[in-house]
């Protein structure tokens, strides 16, 4: 049989090959990439889409969680001090019963008590980055107005939730109301004014009422503190559950994505020999010819 | 004749053979290069003796012989055009791939944006730059979306542009068949040269569309699409033309009055004209298809919303007006784009409600895309798949294509390649030849001198 030899077509082919795995490796070397197009891997580039919305997902609900922690830190803060405020009526309400105590020292108790619900009511109306955290989702309300000895609930009984991972979210208002009325006929603020009263005036059965009023005003602040701390607890170990996604999806999106480096550059080198070995074939093959011989 | 003069005969045919087979030689040699290019092979005969006890008149040139394989040649045309098309076709796919982008590059980042803008958003939905946010990361999806429309709808023109080049080129080639046919059928000395240069034009043809041949008596050969419509008869070319369609302007392809556009299914025409009215437009639908269901799932959710005023939620994106062309048009409505306010984040008219909000950020989970089978990245991502896919198709099909056509030109070589080392010996072989006879001629002088010494 007729064969053709021709070392430069042949041998084109063979360094067009070489080259163009010189190129590519050199370009995974060069950008730490695996993937320079979806036609590279069209399954891994799906898959790596796939993971970097993931990764999405997981950043959005971390960051939520976050902003949500604030919040909760922020109502923790305040039902504490709510919690040490209501003790604090309590031991003022409970030293200003019984006929052995002095005007001036009802007086001090009653101006003590007033104080105390002052600063209650501060801690209802108080506000996180510009939004209130008592008034439910009416965040641009003042949870509680004081006309006059009057005190008008003017939030609502919603609260805001976000949402920490899919399909689980958490409360970052308070429906205020719950703490400071609840079920009783009167809001705390009344209850405590009329307790200065009723210590002022030596009113026995009235100081008592009142003093039942703020226990149970504390009861309330102590199940919404410890909801308040279950969801804060919760948070925690989903920021530590959150980061160890990430890093798994992070992962499997390098996986994806990355060149191994040690394998890119042995690559490299092995592309580099090929290259050579087939520019030296061409070369080599290229000066055998019978005309050297025939002189 | 025989005689002395008669052995001079012979040694001048042996020179003339001996030349010939030199100049067959040189030529081979000189065009060796040269594209289409069928070695020449010299016949020689023996001119027989026309007398008893006579060894024979000597030698004489039968043929100069081109060792064409029409079939190899028909073969390897055909797969060359299936190389031009699977290139093209690569190289297309590739200027998709480079729109489409890498993870981390593409339109996967907009849309993680957009649902990330709305989750900021409902952990503070009274923030104002949180509002402003969620618009702004609407308008950079709107503005990507547009961008990848605009990007795929500019590939389809230049196709199409190259569709009228490439057209122009293959009727260029058709009147040169037709004129080599012509002389061809005339016939002369220079018909092998002529069928090289026809074989040449015909493998340009091939290159550009999907042709067939038919080879007539005569010597000519006559060209048709595969419909059967012809674009060559003998001495005749029938030229395609290229007719601006509306709406879009894309050229339809005609023979006479027969519209030919989809009968052009290979070459570099085919590939080209599969890229612009099917490929591409696939890949544009999907996307089309996409920014069609975010629009309107955003657009339903913000809907059921109250914005900041307290009055009920208009459209988000301004409501496309079909799947067609949705992703060229998608774009935060006006109202919105003009005040972040209008964003209906809430289900009520509670300032801290979040609902509408949580709601379009959960939308980044949920499969309501596609029909309610996929995320919108993850009908991004089988979007970027599905052109990976065909990269891979093409480059395996380009692969196989390249091996079937070195394999082709290998067996044509063997048939009708010139080799140096073959020509190399042949020009000994002449050269000898030529020596020899030159020799037996001096030999047959020196003889007829002693003869004439002898009468002397």
């Amino acid at each position: 049989m007729r064969i053709l030899f021709d070392p430069i077509r042949d041998g084109l082919s063979a360094i067009e090959t070489a080259s163009s795995q010189f190129a590519t490796a050199q370009q995974q070397v060069a950008s730490g990439k695996r993937l320079a197009g979806a036609g590279d891997d069209p399954l891994a580039m799906q898959q790596a889409i796939g993971e970097r919305a993931t990764i999405g997902a997981l950043d959005a609900y971390s960051r939520a969680n976050q902003s949500a922690a604030s919040r909760l830190a922020a109502i923790d803060s305040v039902l504490s001090g709510m919690t040490d405020k209501l003790t604090a009526v309590s031991v003022a309400g409970m030293s200003a019963r019984g006929d052995h105590v002095t005007p001036t020292a009802r007086a001090a108790a009653a101006a003590e008590v007033r104080s105390l619900r002052d600063a209650l009511l501060a801690d209802v109306n108080s506000s996180f980055q510009g939004s209130y955290l008592f008034a439910g989702t009416h965040v641009d309300r003042v949870p509680y107005a004081d006309s006059g000895g009057t005190w008008t609930y003017q939030g609502n009984a919603d609260v805001t939730r976000v949402d920490i991972e899919r399909g689980r979210s958490v409360a970052v208002t308070v429906d205020g109301q719950r703490i400071v009325q609840g079920s009783d006929a009167e809001d705390l603020f009344t209850v405590l004014d009329n307790l200065a009263t009723a210590i002022e005036n030596a009113d026995g059965a009235a100081i008592q009422t009142g003093l039942d009023s703020v226990e149970r005003a504390f009861v309330r602040t102590q199940h919404a503190l410890g909801s308040l701390g279950a969801d804060e607890r919760n948070l925690d170990d989903l920021a530590s559950r959150l980061s160890t996604l990430r890093r798994a999806a992070e992962t499997r999106r390098s996986t994806l994505e990355d060149v191994n480096v040690a394998e890119a550059i042995t690559r490299l080198g092995q592309a580099d020999t090929s290259y050579r070995a087939a520019l030296a074939a061409v070369s080599t093959a290229e000066r055998q010819s019978l005309l050297d011989y025939l002189r | 004749m025989a005689g002395l003069f008669g052995s001079l005969t012979i040694a001048t045919s042996g020179l003339t053979a001996a030349r010939t087979g030199l100049d067959v030689t040189g030529q081979n040699i000189a065009n060796v290069n040269t594209t289409g290019y069928v070695r020449r092979r010299m016949d020689l005969a023996e001119i027989a003796p026309n007398a008893s006890m006579q060894a024979g008149r000597g030698v004489e040139v039968l043929q100069i012989r081109a060792l064409r394989d029409h079939y190899l040649e028909t073969q390897l045309a055909r797969e060359q055009g299936g190389r031009a098309s699977d290139e093209t076709t690569l190289a297309g796919l590739r200027g998709v791939d480079a729109m489409i982008g890498l993870p981390g590059e593409s339109l996967d980042v907009q849309i993680t944006s957009f649902f990330d803008a709305f989750s900021l958003l409902a952990s503070d939905v009274t923030s104002a730059p949180a509002r402003e946010g969620v618009v702004r990361a609407g308008q950079a999806l709107g503005d990507a979306f547009n961008a990848l429309s605009t990007r795929l709808t500019d590939a389809q023109a230049v196709h199409n542009q190259s569709i009228v080049a490439a057209v122009s080129e293959f009727n260029s080639l058709a009147t040169r068949v037709a004129q080599l046919n012509a002389r061809i059928v005339t016939g002369g000395v220079d018909v092998e040269a002529l069928r090289d240069e026809r074989t040449t034009a015909l493998a340009g043809m091939a290159e550009l569309a999907n042709i067939s041949l038919i080879e007539r008596p005569d010597g000519a050969v006559d060209v048709t699409v595969s419909s059967g419509h012809a674009l060559v008869v003998g001495a005749n070319a029938y030229p395609v033309t290229a007719t601006p369609e509306p709406p879009s302007g894309f050229v339809s392809l005609h023979l006479a009055d027969f519209d030919v556009t989809g009968k052009v299914t290979g070459g570099r025409i085919g590939a080209l004209i599969d890229l612009r009215d099917t490929t591409i437009p696939s890949y544009q639908a999907a996307v089309d298809r996409l920014a069609y269901d975010i629009a309107t799932q955003v657009n339903a959710v913000h809907a059921t919303g109250v914005d900041s005023q307290g009055g009920a939620g208009g459209p988000f994106f301004t409501p496309p007006a079909s799947v067609t062309g949705a992703a060229a048009t998608l774009s935060v409505s006006a109202t919105v784009a003009a005040d972040a306010g209008m964003v209906a984040a809430s289900g009520t008219a509670a300032a801290g409600d979040n609902q509408v909000a949580r709601a379009i950020a959960a939308l980044r989970e949920s499969r309501v895309m596609s029909g309610g089978s996929a995320t919108a990245a993850e009908a991004w991502a089988n979007i970027a798949y599905q052109v990976g896919s065909d990269i891979s198709a093409a480059q395996a099909s380009l692969g196989t294509r390249e091996q079937i056509v070195k394999q082709l030109q290998r067996l044509r070589d063997q048939q009708s390649g010139v080799s140096f080392d073959e020509e190399a010996a042949n020009l000994i072989r002449y050269q000898r030849s030529y020596e020899a006879s030159a020799r037996y001629f001096t030999t047959i002088l020196d003889t007829l001198d002693s003869l004439m010494a002898m009468v002397r």
